[in-house]
């Protein structure tokens, strides 16, 4: 099944390199929810997060031919990218959002479905404000980790490090976030 | 809070979801924008026909022209020195050279056009000759025409003459000047 997938995509990828857009219209309804969930936990305003997942596909249509199959799925190059622009923007963007800034109505899902129990909206809200202050590396290896659920080895691939430092760096951040949340309760 | 609560809440983060309208929109805007494969603009053979032409390309950096950020400007750039181009083209062909215009036909019509011109130009130069003759007769009636056509005011010049004629010594020649002035008035 995964095998038939990987072959699906391999074709989709094929026809996109060769330019049809179609191909990559059904890349970005895999990948964009992804993406945009990625970036929206790490700038936490919506406008900002669909500003750059926008560019994000962009940037991929227009350099698809650049994308090196290396055993990889797609998604690791599309968190790449997405990566970076997210470091851009903290570049130019300079101030930090506070976690009181973040209204109500980020925390709601689309509408197609989502929460549907308040429990599990408080869970949601605590979970992230725990995660929000976890150090920007932290952050990044639980979200890649635990809410996208990327392997270790996809991880190293899209952030750069080794294999053996993603273990550790999930460890720490993990460890970190329960002494966050032990605190808070 | 156990680590496995707290992956199971972090899971509980996957129901963030971007919005129907925008993916949509964003989806449909990234599609439409066109698509240049870079293989072929890095592509030697393609290069090295661009170095033929009169300008060169390559000194001006085609990998920048067409980066990213210089595409939409190259191709807006190549559109507008085409369209500019084609006005140019028509504007200065002679109508002759238009496909699907019948030369002789128009020649033809041409040659009448000019015969017409030319018939009015002679009827022109007639009339000017015309009033060039009436307005050399007009002036010669004019210059030999006595001053007056009233017999009973050429009467009345006619004495004064006679009497400015009458206190000079030759008399006789103001004599006869006055005989052909009473035949004039006559």
């Amino acid at each position: 099944m995964a095998d038939e997938r990987n072959d699906n995509e391999k074709q989709l990828l094929e026809s996109a390199i060769r330019g049809e857009a179609s191909a990559f219209g059904l890349l970005y309804d895999k990948y964009q929810p992804n993406i945009f969930r990625f970036i929206f936990l790490k700038v936490s305003r919506r406008e900002e997060a669909e500003d750059l997942t926008h560019q994000v596909f962009l940037n991929a249509w227009q350099n698809i031919e650049a994308f090196e199959d290396q055993g990889l799925p797609l998604s690791s190059w599309l968190y790449k990218i997405a990566r970076n622009k997210v470091i851009d923007y903290y570049r130019t963007k300079k101030s930090i959002t506070s976690i009181e800034n973040v209204s109500e109505d980020y925390f709601e899902t689309s509408r197609d479905g989502g929460m549907e129990t308040i429990g599990n909206k408080i869970e949601v809200e605590e979970i992230y404000r725990a995660l929000k202050k976890l150090s920007p590396e932290y952050q990044e290896i639980i979200i890649m980790r635990f809410v996208e659920e990327l392997s270790p080895r996809e991880i190293a691939k899209i952030t750069g490090k080794k294999n053996g430092a993603i273990r550790v760096l999930q460890f720490r951040a993990l460890r970190r976030l329960k002494k966050i949340l032990e605190k808070n309760e | 809070m156990n680590k496995k609560q707290i992956i199971n809440n972090l899971k509980l983060l996957k129901e963030i979801n971007p919005e129907n309208d925008f993916s949509r929109k964003s989806r449909l805007a990234i599609l439409q924008t066109p698509f240049v494969s870079k293989k072929v603009l890095q592509d030697e053979s393609i290069l090295s026909a661009l170095e033929m032409a009169p300008i060169k390309l390559k000194n001006y950096s085609l990998k920048s022209i067409f980066s990213n950020g210089g595409r939409a400007i190259s191709v807006a750039m190549a559109t507008a020195i085409i369209l500019v181009g084609i006005y140019f083209a028509t504007s200065q062909l002679s109508p002759l050279f238009l496909p699907g215009l019948n030369q002789s036909k128009v020649v033809a019509e041409a040659d009448m056009i000019n015969n017409t011109i030319n018939i009015q130009l002679s009827h022109i130069s007639k009339f000017e000759q015309t009033a060039k003759a009436s307005t050399t007769a007009l002036k010669e009636v004019a210059a030999t025409a006595p001053n007056h056509i009233n017999s009973s005011v050429i009467k009345a010049e006619q004495s004064e003459i006679n009497s400015a004629f009458n206190t000079d010594p030759q008399s006789q020649n103001n004599q006869d000047i006055s005989n052909i002035l009473k035949t004039i008035s006559q």
